[in-house]
């Protein structure tokens, strides 16, 4: 915890790894609508220098557009149309509540790093990035970003969530929390949720609200290499265990067949989380955080799409 | 299912179970962990719990092995004995006791019922147990006689049928007949050899088989079933007459004197009413206050003796009555026939005899007649037997034939089939005294020989059967009484081997009393104008003329014919007044049977039987036979042991 307070925002992300970065952009299943013009072909037609189409002129078309050439040669009117440029909305939501604080390394530093790599790699794309944490609320936003000149503001931001996270105690409510982003994010764009999804409230319902059209929603779970094995965690034996959250506690004897049926419990349990999502269109991606970030980022989150 | 030491497994568990189940519910010592969230180990708990109520089951499973573990361990502590109902062998003589003692009430209704029951349930097992190879069986009931109710055979309904067909009687216990009747069974064995190991023989009974007898089973197994409750403090509850006797005073034959013992078997001491009846007519309720058990002498009854005088000039029934209400309702009344005052007749056969005259004169008697050795034999059988003589005395004369009626012979013999009167050995001039005498025969009554000597050691030879000896001296027998027989049916006959003047007994008084008692007890047949009562068991021989059919009621139906003079009647069963509207002399028409018998009266529970020269302790009062099965729970106890770490090391997955 003490580490975390005093974690800089550089040690986010490494300047070598930021070169690394600076390659990859944040690539979108759909074609989405941004607000400002930007690096990223859209589907409505504008004012770029790429030639798209032609189209009859109608009253009231900006006569700048007429092809004049075409008129001349065959007398009719035609509006030509150019292809539009528009900027990504790339929403960042990390979990920082206790939860998250658990493991070696805990599992917040995994989801600040990706936040931060990922909002890097929308800013410095030109997309929009909005960056916000949440613990059983929404408890930090930074909406908006765009453009290199907000990374530092940005990292910093994301530095200091695991803090105000930790100081939250209380059972997560994740489907409260994705209700009020969708409610503050009303933007099409990419949307990026970090969490280690141990929720104990209904997390269909959560799910639900990541499945709107306007979204193109990722799902990031993250586990500790703790709670893969616990019984390497040293969670074995008579034992008192005290939910990190809500202070819910589990006197369980631990033995093998117990650790067997928590595996089991697991595996199953991130099955469900990832049939959610494919029900509602997200693309779902569990590690744990013994897993090399870099690889995650540069391999395993290439290889589903969102980066490219 | 009993226990040999119960307190000490009580003592075990009140301290073992209570230690166990504290220490199981201590709060287990759990190292504290944060996790990130406890809901997939919530979950894991919850996938080893499938429901909820198995879920309490399961999570106190071992607590619930451990407890059954120690309970067991207990149970063996505590020395649990297994009561076998029954374990047939190829033959079971069931052995029912019906005598007076198995009609006490406390067990319900009867003692008897309740011995039925169990031969009865017995017999159920016997039919389940063993069905490919049933158990022959036999069934015996005993009283003063025994009987094969039911000879050997499989058939439970037959078997059945036979004990429910036992009755009781008031009849004393003789379970040395019974012992013989089964003992020739024990002995053969079922294949024709002689081990009679296949055989059991179940006694039921409360062992009150009564003192002297000696029953022997020479082979088999013998299962005493104990019937009948012990009081915990002791005793029995129980107020019987153990005797009564009524006799007529000899100097005023209306005035009788009638002689009663009531006994109190219990622990305490019990005021009684006893209610004199003459008749049917009350004439009379005193009270009396009864000493508890043990009050004279250790495990000896409390007894009062109870003491009337009657003026009765004619017969009567006298019945004496308490009225405390007890287990044993037989013994709470008792029946005197009283005989009409009669005085004997005696014809005295003698050369002259002056101490032996004078004797019999000064004897309550109604006439004596003295004549000579050949007077006597001028008369015939016939003339003498309408003489009316009750009794014939001969000194020193032996008769030619045995006379009709009772006789007193001293210094010659009647030739009686077996009596010879033996000289002494030729040289042998030693005189001799008397070693012992009957005392309790009532010709022997108050009669000391102390001083008695006889110039010449002679002696009695006496038949085997129908003697008795009342004295015998350093030679022999030299005074006995013998049955007539079929030489003179319904007669006794006293006989001395001694003549009197060789002898120094008249000179003594218990010559006088000798006679006097012979006055009083021959020649007046069994009335003698006392009281007669008979005891069941009894057999009552009463005179009649030939051919002639008498029919007693009471509580049972006796019936007899005549034969030789007397009828003889069935054996009584039952206590009671038995009466008869036949023609029959005057006190021959009641019969009274009472049971005065202290060994029936005694309720209590004898723990064993004593059979052959091993005392046979009684089984167990409900059931047969008792095992030790702790074992049985040892073995339990390691098995359990054995699942519970299999549970153990299933739930720790060690």
């Amino acid at each position: 915890m003490a580490e975390t307070q005093t974690t800089p925002k550089q040690s986010l992300l490494s300047p070598l790894f930021m070169q690394q970065l600076d390659r990859l952009d944040v690539m979108s299943r759909k074609i989405l609508q941004g607000k400002l013009q930007g690096e990223r072909r859209s589907k409505k037609r504008g004012q770029s220098v790429e030639f798209a189409d032609y189209r009859s002129y109608v009253v009231g078309d900006d006569l700048r557009f007429i092809d004049w050439n075409l008129y001349a040669r065959l007398d009719k009117l035609f509006l030509r149309l150019f292809m539009e440029e528009e900027d990504l909305s790339v929403s960042l939501i990390f979990d920082v509540s206790r939860s998250m604080h658990y493991g070696e390394p805990r599992k917040v530093e995994y989801a600040q790093r990706l936040a931060a790599a990922l909002g890097y790699i929308g800013l410095v794309n030109y997309n929009r990035v909005s960056v916000y944490s949440f613990a059983d609320v929404l408890l930090g936003q930074l909406p908006n970003l765009r453009g290199r000149r907000p990374i530092p503001q940005m990292l910093e931001f994301i530095a200091d969530q695991s803090r105000a996270g930790e100081d939250r105690r209380g059972a997560g409510n994740l489907s409260d929390v994705l209700r009020r982003f969708t409610l503050m994010q009303r933007q099409k764009g990419v949307v990026v949720l970090v969490s280690d999804f141990f929720d104990k409230g209904e997390l269909s319902d959560a799910l639900r609200y990541l499945a709107a059209e306007r979204f193109d929603a990722y799902a990031i779970q993250l586990l500790a290499p703790q709670e893969v094995d616990p019984q390497a965690g040293g969670v074995i034996g008579d034992l008192r265990l005290i939910d990190m959250e809500d202070a819910d506690v589990a006197e369980v004897s631990v033995g093998p067949a117990l650790i067997k049926r928590y595996k089991a419990n697991l595996q199953a349990y991130c099955q469900h989380v990832r049939d959610l999502c494919r029900k509602r269109g997200v693309m779902y991606m569990v590690t744990d955080t013994s897993v090399p970030f870099d690889t995650v980022v540069l391999r395993y989150l290439r290889e589903r799409g969102l980066l490219g | 299912m009993t226990f040999i030491a119960p307190i000490a497994g009580l003592v075990a568990a009140a301290i073992a179970i209570p230690a166990l189940v504290s220490l199981y519910f201590l709060k287990l010592r759990r190292r504290q962990l944060d996790v990130g969230s406890t809901l997939l180990w919530k979950k894991a708990i919850q996938d080893l719990q499938v429901n909820a109520p198995f879920q309490k089951m399961k999570r106190n499973l071992l607590l619930l092995l451990q407890l059954i573990l120690l309970a067991l361990l207990l149970l063996a502590l505590a020395g649990p004995m297994w009561k076998m109902p029954f374990n047939p062998g190829k033959r079971t003589i069931l052995v029912i006791d019906q005598s007076a003692s198995m009609n006490a009430t406390d067990e319900s209704p009867t003692r008897l019922d309740a011995a039925k029951e169990r031969a009865l349930a017995m017999i159920g097992i016997t039919d389940t147990g063993n069905t490919q190879q049933p158990g022959s069986v036999m069934v015996v009931s005993f009283a003063q006689h025994a009987t094969v109710v039911q000879p050997f055979t499989s058939d439970v309904s037959l078997l059945r049928s036979a004990i429910r067909s036992i009755q009781p009687t008031d009849q004393p216990t003789n379970l040395a007949q019974a012992m013989k009747l089964v003992e020739p069974f024990a002995v053969r064995g079922s294949s024709g050899d002689t081990s009679g190991d296949d055989l059991s023989v179940y006694v039921f009974s409360d062992g009150r088989v009564g003192e002297g007898q000696t029953p022997t089973l020479r082979a088999g197994r013998l299962v005493f079933e104990q019937v009948g409750k012990a009081r915990p403090e002791g005793g029995a509850d129980n107020v019987a007459f153990i005797s009564c006797s009524a006799r007529r005073d000899y100097t005023n034959p209306q005035s009788v004197q009638v002689f009663a013992q009531l006994a109190n078997y219990s622990t305490d001491a019990v005021s009684v009413n006893v209610t004199r009846t003459l008749d049917g007519q009350p004439i009379g309720v005193d009270k009396a206050t009864l000493p508890p058990l043990g009050s004279t002498s250790p495990d000896e009854p409390g007894v009062v003796t109870l003491q009337y005088t009657l003026t009765l000039p004619g017969a009567a029934v006298l019945q004496l009555e308490h009225d405390h209400a007890d287990a044993l309702s037989s013994d709470n009344a008792v029946q005197v026939v009283i005989a009409p005052p009669q005085e004997v007749s005696v014809l005295l056969v003698s050369r002259g005899n002056a101490f032996l005259s004078r004797a019999v004169a000064a004897s309550f008697i109604r006439r004596v007649v003295e004549l000579t050795p050949e007077q006597y034999e001028g008369y015939n059988r016939e003339q003498l037997a309408k003489a009316d003589f009750d009794l014939v005395i001969f000194d020193s004369y032996t008769p030619k034939a045995v006379p009709p009626m009772d006789s007193l012979s001293f210094g010659c013999t009647p030739p009686l089939d077996g009596v010879v009167a033996l000289a002494p050995p030729a040289g042998d001039d030693r005189a001799q005294y008397v070693l012992d005498w009957k005392r309790d025969d009532p010709l022997m009554n108050y009669v000391v020989l102390d001083d008695f000597v006889m110039a010449s050691r002679t002696r009695l030879r006496l038949p085997i059967e129908g003697a008795t000896v009342l004295a015998t001296a350093e030679a022999g027998p030299v005074i006995a009484v013998i049955d007539g027989g079929t030489q003179s049916p319904g007669t006794r006959h006293v006989v001395t081997s001694f003549a009197l003047l060789e002898t120094n007994w008249p000179m003594q008084v218990s010559f006088a009393v000798f006679i006097s008692n012979a006055m009083q007890t021959l020649g007046v047949g069994a009335t003698g104008g006392n009281g007669i009562d008979f005891q069941p068991g009894d057999v009552a021989t009463v005179p009649a003329t030939d051919g002639q059919t008498l029919t007693y009621t009471g509580p049972t139906r006796l019936e007899g014919k005549g034969e030789l003079g007397v009828v003889t009647l069935p054996m009584f069963n039952k206590v009671g007044l038995y009466r008869t509207t036949d023609k029959v002399a005057a006190p021959w028409d009641a019969l009274a049977v009472n049971l005065t018998d202290p060994t029936e009266s005694d309720l209590r529970p004898e723990p064993q039987l004593s059979v052959g020269t091993a005392p046979v302790k009684a089984q167990s009062r409900t059931l047969i036979a008792s095992r030790e099965i702790w074992r049985w729970f040892i073995w339990s106890a390691l098995a359990m042991l054995v699942i519970e770490w299999l549970v153990y090391t299933r739930r720790m997955g060690l």
